[in-house]
């Protein structure tokens, strides 16, 4: 079934400022420039995005990724009406929710509950409507006594509960999301999501930024890269998200790829080396390979109930695999350890090992190298969770 | 290559209509009107404070100066003009920040962006509301013959009040955006032009040859129309009035459009 398209985007240019600026610009340069009769040089004004077209259907989300600075918020600006396009279309079809700066408008000395009349008003709810959603938002937003309190006494988390739940009861059919609900406490940010997914049954589209390349995987349906204000790529999640962590990855000897020692303790790491099952260097891990470290800590003096830990982080730091070694006493000098980690099936990307020995009863205290080295893995194509383990999935009884 | 068409934002959602904007406006006042007051002690009383603070200057000069008051009681007098004074020098100075300090909102909601100015006015008609309580007792207390059928120009002289305000409104609050020179300058031009107004004296105790000067002030006109309605129980000057009239229409038919049209790029520049 084909379903009524929501967003259409058509050709967008956007450059910020007012339009006449450059006008004024050229007739300063003029009137000053009289008697030195200098040529006048167009100051090259960047364009926040160039030339964007796209369609959003009813139900579809589409996440927007890209680095910092290359026009996804300004593109959530313009869909929201806040700023108008320079050149091209933009159309929308039924109301939009921004859910971008969920706090615009509150005033810290009213309390919750007059702080929702004005946010309802602010969403483009009417009085009526407002009446008739009070009691379901009151209750979305948990926040019980507080609502009689002036939200200056508030928590940032509060406060974007209440910003949320006002906008979750708007009704609207386009949902424009930019990382926001990041605050507030875990059950809180579940709660969106769920209700951000009953949304979408209804048949509400989202347009979603995102720097969580997992969770944009999981929940979008294509992805737009863009990079300086340009669109790279528009299509399936897995595609754009490989590129766009081709674009982030670290040039060659950069200092995001160097390592970097914290040593309290006296310790080298020295002779690091990453083989295969057969012995062989390994340059990149394919799924089911046998991963095998070995390498040398030096120490100065000896060490006593410590623990010697191995991980393997993913792009944002997140360890996908922590193996520990309890070291009850450790002696100066040449010590060599090997770690083999049987039939890895990690995803696509490029994952950095940190090193570290802790010792007593603090964490992180001691000696740690990160980024000791690194392994580009060809992942399992497809794959949206961290880790693909050996499996049989299929289904054991059918009617 | 690029189209040099324009950039064009069609969006059907905005349903609310003429309702959902008098919604908003109303509860843009409300939040104003009591978040300002919330944490002062002595809370709304402060709107009297101020045009009553400026009668006992006023009443104080007028012995150092013997100004003469049309043989109206002075502080009656005086009061009569400090309550249109006061309501156009809040509605006007706090237009030109209304859309700078509300920069957040317009970041975010894609609303009318005329309602900033609307709003400001809007505040300011409740400190007058509540210094007519006081202009009333004086009224009563002096036995003035304001109460007869010449009272029905008091809306309307608010009214016109009000809408000069907004019409200058719009005009300072679009400068601010851009400049905020006019925010710093607004309390020394608003003190300069009330001084230059017949507030603390009589339009007749203006010398002949500074009149022609006096008489383009638009305040002029509603000033003395307060006190033709209130003190003597008369219709205000025609003449006078229409110099007011005539400002506002100008002041609207040049900045509306203008606020309209650059009030799109706000979000940009702010």
């Amino acid at each position: 079934m084909k379903q009524e398209t929501l967003v259409e985007v058509e050709g967008l240019w956007k450059q910020y400022g007012f339009p006449i600026t450059p006008y004024i610009h050229r007739l300063k340069h003029r009137v000053g420039s009289l008697l030195t009769r200098q040529p006048y040089v167009r100051p090259e004004l960047p364009w926040a995005i160039q030339d964007l077209s796209f369609s959003v259907r009813r139900g579809e989300t589409l996440g927007i990724i890209g680095r910092n600075g290359s026009g996804k918020s300004t593109l959530l600006k313009t869909l929201a009406g806040v700023t108008p396009p320079r050149r091209g279309v933009v159309k929308l079809k039924g109301r939009i929710f921004p859910m971008i700066e969920l706090h615009a408008g509150i005033h810290v000395e009213l309390t919750g509950a007059e702080n929702i009349r004005l946010l309802g008003a602010l969403n483009g709810l009417t009085q009526q409507e407002l009446k008739e959603k009070l009691p379901k938002i009151i209750d979305f937003c948990e926040l019980g006594p507080w609502l009689d309190r002036p939200v200056r006494m508030y928590s940032s988390g509060m406060v974007v509960r209440l910003g949320f739940a006002v906008g979750a009861f708007v009704d609207a059919d386009i949902l424009l999301i930019d990382e926001v609900m990041a605050v507030g406490d875990t059950a809180f940010y579940n709660k969106c999501l769920r209700h951000l997914e009953y949304l979408r049954s209804l048949g509400t589209c989202m347009l979603f930024v995102s720097h969580n390349m997992n969770k944009m995987k999981r929940v979008c349906d294509r992805i737009l890269l863009m990079d300086y204000g340009v669109p790279l790529f528009l299509g399936e999640p897995d595609v754009a998200v490989a590129k766009y962590e081709k674009l982030i990855r670290p040039k060659e000897g950069s200092e995001a790829l160097s390592a970097l020692v914290m040593d309290d303790l006296g310790v080298e790491l020295d002779n690091l080396t990453l083989t295969s099952a057969d012995g062989n260097r390994i340059d990149i891990l394919n799924p089911g390979d046998d991963l095998i470290l070995t390498f040398d800590l030096n120490l100065s003096e000896m060490i006593e109930d410590a623990t010697l830990n191995v991980s393997m982080e993913n792009m944002e730091a997140i360890p996908i695999i922590w193996e520990s070694l309890p070291l009850e006493k450790i002696k100066a000098g040449l010590n060599r350890f090997r770690l083999h980690l049987h039939q890895l099936r990690v995803q696509n990307g490029l994952y950095f090992l940190r090193i570290s020995i802790d010792v007593g009863q603090y964490a992180r205290t001691g000696f740690q190298v990160t980024r000791a080295a690194q392994i580009q893995a060809q992942g399992v194509p497809h794959s949206i969770g961290l880790y693909k383990p050996e499996r049989d999935f299929s289904c054991i009884e059918h009617p | 290559m690029m189209a040099h068409t324009k950039g064009v934002y069609q969006s059907t959602g905005r349903d609310g209509g003429f309702n959902q904007f008098i919604f908003l406006v109303t509860s843009l006042v409300l939040r104003e009107f009591k978040g300002q007051y919330r944490r002062a002690f002595l809370g709304p009383i402060w709107a009297l404070i101020k045009p009553i603070g400026y009668m006992m200057v006023f009443i104080f000069l007028r012995g150092v100066f013997d100004i003469k008051s049309d043989g109206a009681p002075f502080a009656l007098f005086t009061f009569c003009a400090l309550v249109p004074w006061t309501f156009f020098n809040t509605a006007l100075s706090r237009c030109a920040p209304s859309v700078v300090s509300n920069g957040m909102i317009l970041k975010k909601a894609d609303i009318p962006r005329e309602i900033f100015p609307i709003a400001t006015v809007g505040i300011a008609l409740f400190d007058l509301l509540i210094s007519m309580i006081v202009l009333v007792g004086m009224l009563v207390w002096y036995e003035a013959p304001a109460f007869g059928w010449n009272l029905i120009w008091l809306p309307i002289l608010i009214l016109l009040t009000g809408l000069m305000a907004l019409g200058m409104g719009f005009g300072a609050a679009l400068i601010a955006t851009v400049r905020r020179d006019i925010v710093f300058a607004m309390p020394f031009m608003m003190q300069f032009w009330m001084l230059a107004s017949p507030v603390m004296y009589p339009l007749s105790q203006v010398p002949e040859r500074w009149h022609s000067i006096v008489v383009i002030n638009p305040m002029v006109g509603i000033i003395e129309g307060f006190r033709n309605v209130l003190i003597h129980g008369k219709a205000p000057d025609m003449d006078l009035l229409s110099v007011s009239i005539i400002v506002t229409v100008v002041v609207w038919v040049v900045f509306l459009p203008l606020y309209h049209q650059m009030s799109k790029y706000f979000s940009d520049v702010l």
